[in-house]
């Protein structure tokens, strides 16, 4: 029998916006309360396969800690309390969906 | 100090992109853009020859607000005599690279900026500068 939180989901994702949303649900879910109120401004990463999350305070070291518990995982990155991990200086009007 | 340029109006510098294990990083125009607090934005068609690893997705705001999804994978970035390994975004509609704040702070650089050139310095020389007479 399967650990808890080790269940392993083997979903295929075609594009980032799947990984992404899959990753979102499973924050907000399990840890967005709890990050936000003793982690806020960090960075954590979500193995969307396994629902476990990997947090410090840059996003190269969540990375690594995720990427050493699961090397082949499938990650998502989010910044505790912000909208985005990162900001862009520029506005995209294009559909990018040719692409995926 | 490493010297970069003013083309087509936006700062730039060289670097050098490769995998975190490669021995030949490809050298690319790079613009600084403080406007991106990431370490480097890169085309998906540019990525790819590099052969970068690819790790999953995270979430960019846009100048905006709005928010979108990108893939993100791992790169050695080379600048000067100094390599360090950073979070490469792969943009699907973009023909340039940026480096942004993150670069900044992964090499402990400082950007000195004026209408003709840039020049990045090392930090502990910019708080000699701006040390308090």
């Amino acid at each position: 029998m399967a650990e808890q939180g080790e269940v392993k989901t083997r979903r295929h994702f075609t594009n980032p916006n799947e990984i992404a949303e899959v990753g979102e649900k499973i924050y907000e879910a399990k840890y967005q309360a709890d990050y936000e109120e003793s982690r806020l401004g960090q960075f954590v990463v979500i193995d969307v396969r396994t629902e476990k999350s990997y947090v410090a305070p840059q996003p190269e070291e969540a990375l690594e800690k995720a990427k050493s518990d699961s090397s082949d995982g499938l990650f998502h990155l989010i910044r505790i309390g912000a909208t985005g991990a990162f900001r862009v200086s520029y506005s995209s009007s294009e559909n990018d969906s040719w692409l995926y | 100090m490493i010297r970069g340029s003013i083309k087509e109006g936006s700062p730039s510098v060289s670097i050098k992109i490769g995998g975190v294990f490669s021995d030949q990083p490809q050298e690319f125009e790079a613009i600084v853009d403080t406007g991106f607090t990431g370490f480097v934005s890169m085309p998906f068609i540019k990525a790819f020859p590099l052969g970068l690893p690819l790790y999953g997705s995270t979430s960019v705001v846009l100048a905006d607000g709005k928010s979108q999804a990108r893939l993100i994978a791992e790169a050695q970035v080379v600048v000067g005599s100094d390599s360090q390994i950073g979070l490469v975004i792969l943009e699907p509609s973009s023909n340039e690279i940026l480096v942004g704040m993150d670069f900044l702070r992964h090499f402990k650089l400082a950007l000195i900026l004026a209408s003709y050139g840039l020049a990045l310095i090392q930090e502990s020389e910019f708080d000699k500068i701006v040390a308090e007479p």
